[in-house]
């Protein structure tokens, strides 16, 4: 990339300071978000506003330096440091889809680069198998065979119910295209 | 017995507040509910509005690259 070197060692530790948010942080945003988004409309009630705005303001006044983690908020984080409670977040808001799209802004690169089947979103870390290539090896060749099968059945089915032959092979030709 | 002053309800809002102070800014902005500048400046009430990953990753790359 052009220019590159010139960034100063200054001005990327400035970059690395603006991307600090670690995954277990980047957790708890996104459902923030999904929480708003989903309980706003309990919240628009004008007499919780105005509890919700003093309470803050009450909080604020109260707490007038940086507010000191909670044993809540400490535990949150410490559950979603792990990797199993992530990925099943992520999941979540792969499957809510289109409606929910801006919250994918929270999940990592790695996540969003992953291919996505609708079947199977976002398997597990711990899965055994993957709906791949290799899990599918096979599977056009049964399919090929078992529509073999399926037209020699017909076919004999047929024999029996028609039984001349040119009249069969007659029909056979006026309804070839839905036979086939 | 009923509490006419909401104190525990208020105490459960405010410990949620604390807990999660991520929500605060988000639903202020939903309720349209306008809270000081000195309120909204504090760390804990500031948006994040992605993960920042990829930009993560970039620098990363970058400094291996002008290493």
């Amino acid at each position: 990339m052009p220019g590159i070197a010139n960034i100063t060692p200054s001005c990327k530790s400035h970059e690395l300071l603006l991307s600090s948010l670690t995954k277990p942080e980047a957790v708890e945003h996104l459902l923030a978000n999904l929480y708003v988004l989903r309980s706003f409309s309990i919240w628009k009630d004008p007499a919780y506003c105005t509890w919700f705005g003093e309470t803050v303001t009450d909080l604020c006044t109260s707490n007038p330096s940086e507010f000191a983690p909670t044993i809540r908020g400490r535990h949150f984080l410490e559950l979603y440091s792990s990797p199993g409670p992530r990925e099943s977040t992520y999941r979540h808001v792969i499957v809510l889809g289109d409606s929910f799209r801006r919250l994918s802004a929270f999940l990592p690169a790695e996540v969003l680069a992953t291919k996505i089947l609708n079947c199977d979103p976002l398997p597990p870390l711990t899965s055994v198998s993957q709906y791949d290539e290799e899990f599918f090896r096979g599977t056009d060749d049964l399919f090929v065979s078992g529509t073999q099968t399926r037209r020699e059945v017909d076919m004999r089915m047929l024999r029996r119910l028609v039984p001349d032959a040119l009249l069969r092979d007659q029909m056979l030709v006026m309804h070839l295209p839905t036979l086939l | 017995m009923a509490n006419q002053n909401h104190e525990a309800s208020t105490a459960a809002l405010k410990d949620a507040i604390l807990s999660f102070p991520a929500v605060v800014p988000l639903l202020a902005d939903k309720l349209d509910i306008s809270l000081s500048t000195q309120i909204r400046g504090r760390r804990a009430f500031r948006i994040q509005t992605d993960a920042r990953y990829s930009k993560y990753y970039t620098v990363l790359q970058i400094s291996r690259i002008t290493a």
